[in-house]
């Protein structure tokens, strides 16, 4: 910005807002921009060729419904938790208790289809072959243990040095 | 970009009342110091680098599958796909935590105030939904497809490949349009790159802002120990299905790689297929078709020529399990059936249920010594889950062109699937 304000770069004597400008809108940026649009024109057009008017329905609702699925169910559901954390954990406890709440969170949402089980072929024993429901809940129940160990530590040290 | 069009994306559109400014819509809402350019471009460029290379990996699967005439997958090495495949799959599960700590960072910015001051910002925020819909459906399609439940209208592999190229192109967009942002948010804090092109109190504010996130209750430190700690987690528990020697650690992942029929897992069992009786009956005969046509019963396969290869069981979903395979090599019976060295087949067969009766076996697949009709498996005669009494079994090849319970081969490529 020292290049805007202080006496004009002679490279740049065509067109004084030069540096600005570059900062702005870098050249590269068309390296991206170009293949990117291109590759969403591909996958647009594959799926408006390939899928039936129902199938093209299904797909919007799944394409939709996930976004939407995050804005209104589970980032508020993650805000909300935060801001319960601010009332209620005292300042030390927070980032532990973040960890371990981030930690189980996404170790149960990933484990989520296997808990249910709705899948798989008749008689095959090697898909889901433990008990998710229990392991899940073992897990979620180290990670939330570690993490409040770890909070009271933080606590009492901050405490100690007070 | 022209000066007219500049005027009609860049014109000031009427702002809502300010009486809607409430909740998550007031200044100030979200009080964490870490909704920041630099925390998004700093997890973006993870989250951007796993979207390539799950797009890269799919598309390689894609195209071995359906393969157009100009590409050839080759037989060695015989751990490639494995390769490939495990990496697609096991990316794309770190990337649903590092998803949400990237969708957290830039939470805010959906109810940012006013909604769209230009038509540009309003094409700008649809274009937001087309990135955040294509990789939200990208890795929940993903992971439900792992779980082998299909709750969709649509193919999976058509609808998954295509938007594949939706999401990897809204990335690519998303990083050209946010490019001075991002190259702000990954120079060294402090520095002049870091607040480069911004007028001089909004430098002033950026850097502040960056000071600020050392400072809060939750810090930047703790913020990336979460995003690493959580991905980590996702894959000390799932990654075990693809490297074995995780297996026992990954309590959650849905394969366990020893765990099955003769220590095998099973994607498509018998029963699904309908063969239970077929596969059985003392009149199964293998049929190849070929300038000798021969008709094979298990007897005949069982005197030709044995070899014993070491294969994977390579499944498109990511789990993979190698075993000892033995039988006659897929090359001789062509050639007993009169066909020259490497013609292109396809084997069928003998299911009435299931998917995947058929996959055609490409030049190089089809002259490899290591390709054969596997009669058994790690000494043991094929279980029915398995493909008893025949299977194909071939060097680097995803498991659903592993075809089981063979019934006919036949010059020609015929595709994959029924």
């Amino acid at each position: 910005m020292s290049a805007v304000r202080a006496e004009p770069d002679p490279r740049y004597r065509s067109d004084r807002a030069r540096p600005l400008r570059s900062a702005l809108t870098p050249w590269w940026r068309w390296l991206f921009l170009v293949p990117g649009l291109l590759a969403v024109g591909v996958g647009g057009y594959g799926l408006w060729s390939s899928l039936s008017t129902s199938a093209l329905g299904s797909w919007a609702v799944w394409f939709i419904s996930g976004a939407l699925l995050h804005d209104l169910v589970i980032a508020p559901v993650w805000v909300g938790l935060g801001w319960l954390a601010t009332r209620v954990l005292p300042r030390p406890a927070r980032a532990p208790v973040v960890v371990g709440f981030a930690v189980s969170g996404s170790v149960a949402l990933v484990a989520l289809p296997f808990v249910l089980g709705f899948g798989g072929d008749v008689g095959d024993t090697s898909f889901l072959p433990r008990d998710y429901g229990v392991t899940l809940l073992v897990v979620v129940g180290v990670v939330l243990a570690v993490s409040a160990g770890w909070a009271a530590l933080r606590v009492q040290r901050a405490r100690d040095s007070a | 970009m022209t000066a007219p069009l500049d005027r009609v994306l860049g014109a000031r559109l009427p702002d809502p009342p300010d009486a809607l400014r409430r909740g998550p819509l007031a200044d100030g809402a979200f009080t964490s110091p870490l909704h920041t350019e630099r925390r998004a471009a700093r997890v973006g460029v993870w989250l951007g680098a796993g979207f390539v290379v799950c797009f890269l990996t799919g598309l390689v699967s894609h195209l071995i599958q359906e393969p157009p005439s100009w590409f050839v997958w080759p037989a060695e090495p015989v751990w490639l796909y494995r390769v490939t495949q495990g990496t697609h799959v096991m990316v794309g599960l770190a990337l649903i935590p590092l998803l949400l700590v990237k969708l957290w960072t830039v939470y805010p910015q959906l109810f940012s105030w006013p909604p769209a001051a230009t038509p540009a910002k309003a094409v700008a925020r649809v274009s937001i939904l087309v990135l955040v819909g294509s990789a939200v459906f990208m890795l929940v399609t993903g992971l439900v497809n792992i779980s082998q439940w299909y709750p969709f209208g649509f193919g999976f592999r058509t609808a998954h490949f295509w938007t594949g190229w939706v999401a990897l192109g809204a990335v690519l967009t998303h990083v050209g349009a946010y490019a001075p942002h991002i190259r702000r948010g990954l120079a060294r804090r402090g520095t002049a790159a870091s607040v480069a092109g911004l007028p001089a109190e909004e430098a002033e504010r950026a850097q502040d802002e960056t000071a600020a996130e050392e400072e809060g209750a939750v810090s930047r430190r703790a913020f990336v120990a979460t995003a690493a700690v959580a991905t980590g987690a996702v894959a000390l528990t799932q990654w075990g299905q693809t490297i074995s020697p995780l297996a026992q650690v990954s309590v959650l992942a849905p394969r366990i790689p020893g765990v099955g029929p003769q220590g095998l897992p099973v994607n498509q069992t018998a029963v699904a297929a309908g063969v239970t009786d077929s596969a059985r009956d003392p009149e199964y005969r293998l049929v190849v078709e070929g300038p000798t046509r021969l008709e094979l019963t298990l007897a005949d396969l069982q005197a030709m020529p044995q070899h014993t290869e070491r294969l994977p069981i390579t499944c498109v979903e990511g789990w993979s399990a190698g075993a000892d395979w033995t039988g006659p090599r897929l090359r001789d019976v062509l050639a007993a059936a009169g066909h020259p060295p490497g013609t292109v087949v396809h084997v069928e067969s003998i299911q009435t249920g299931g998917s995947y009766r058929v996959s055609t076996v490409g030049r190089p697949h089809a002259d490899s010594d290591k390709t054969l009709l596997a009669l058994q498996v790690n000494g043991q005669e094929l279980a029915l889950d398995h493909g008893y009494p025949v299977r194909l079994i071939a060097p680097n090849r995803p498991g659903a062109m592993q075809t089981k319970w063979l019934g006919r081969i036949a010059p020609g490529a015929a595709g994959v699937g029924s």
